[in-house]
């Protein structure tokens, strides 16, 4: 009878080990930031540079884009996401050339192409930052489900503020919207996240 | 009661009407930025004596400085101005990314990491407190 019993738990065992081995091998890797399941494709914005061109987000198919919508006059979020993205880059070391940070203005009143490549350049130069048309950036904000409103109560110096959404978006090397990142993610997440993404190869 | 008494008493009694310690500001230091954008500044405030107000920051290395909070629901940010900020008897007021800060608006000149510059807290009864902030990426 006692013989029998520990058969029995000796069985039991041995099915959950190879159970949880299993579920451990076929579940895929574990990301830090939200996950889009399945990952669509991201819209493809058209936008303006400092120097005039045209820049799509097709233009760095191969490459792993860090998108985040702000304004140049921010006093604090902005910069704070930005300043993040700087360690990120600084964190990549010899795969600097794989990411390409994208900053999108929600603030197109004032801010120029120009000037939105002055105040992210002071982050890191090789950021680019992308201003254009009311119809083009609506579009954008639109489709990443970006809340943007010009806060036309509040009485301040700066003119006025902007009332925006602080998510950042991860697109795939292959051009799809893979993860996303709530206001505050430690740059680390953010590099690990990245570093999983290049060495598994995903959206290649 | 004898002459000398009441000196003593008189000056026990105003001892005791002193706040244990003053009201200090440690830790100031500002975002980079550039000539006419914006930039903000980051401190903590230790209050171990009585309750105290904040009510002014000034500094000259922008047109205008304002008192701000950030206030995030979900994933939206929203700029709220603040006519003065609380320090509660005994407790400590972090000025940090994400909360309260003081606002610079339209920098006269680049704000480069390594530059210091002066900021002027006025606080209801602890008075003026001059700080040197040091600016700093975070």
């Amino acid at each position: 009878m006692e013989r029998k019993f520990i058969w029995v738990t000796v069985i039991i065992m041995v099915v959950l080990a190879g159970a949880t081995t299993i579920l451990l091998l076929t579940q895929g890797p574990s990301y830090r930031g939200v996950l889009y399941e399945p990952p669509l494709p991201a819209y493809d914005f058209s936008l303006t540079a400092a120097d005039g061109e045209t820049v799509a987000l097709h233009d760095f198919r191969g490459q792993v884009v860090l998108l985040y919508f702000g304004y140049t006059s921010c006093p604090d979020v902005c910069p704070t996401t930005l300043a993040e993205f700087r360690q990120v880059q600084a964190g990549l070391g010899v795969d600097a050339g794989r990411v390409q940070v994208i900053f999108i203005t929600v603030d197109p009143e004032r801010d120029t192409a120009e000037r939105i490549q002055n105040y992210i350049s002071a982050f890191d130069p090789s950021f680019i930052g992308l201003g254009g048309d009311l119809p083009a950036l609506e579009a954008a904000w639109q489709a990443y489900g970006v809340f943007r409103e010009v806060d036309e109560t509040t009485v301040t110096a700066a003119g006025y503020l902007v009332t925006h959404s602080t998510r950042s978006y991860l697109v795939a090397p292959d051009g799809k919207l893979f993860l996303s990142y709530s206001y505050g993610t430690p740059a680390d997440d953010i590099l690990h996240d990245i570093s999983l993404i290049l060495e598994k190869g995903i959206g290649k | 009661m004898n002459r000398i008494a009441l000196p003593v008493l008189l000056a026990l009694f105003l001892a005791s009407c002193q706040p244990a310690a003053g009201l200090t500001v440690s830790d100031a230091w500002a975002r980079p930025g550039m000539a006419g954008g914006n930039s903000g500044a980051f401190f903590l405030i230790e209050n171990p004596g009585e309750a105290d107000t904040l009510l002014l920051a000034a500094s000259d290395i922008s047109q205008a400085v304002e008192l701000h909070r950030t206030i995030m629901e979900g994933d939206v940010m929203q700029m709220q101005p603040q006519e003065s900020v609380p320090v509660p008897a005994g407790e400590t007021v972090a000025f940090q990314p994400g909360g309260l800060h003081v606002m610079f608006i339209g920098l006269k000149a680049d704000l480069v990491p390594g530059d210091t510059f002066e900021l002027v807290l006025t606080f209801e009864k602890a008075g003026e407190i001059v700080l040197q902030v040091e600016v700093r990426q975070p």
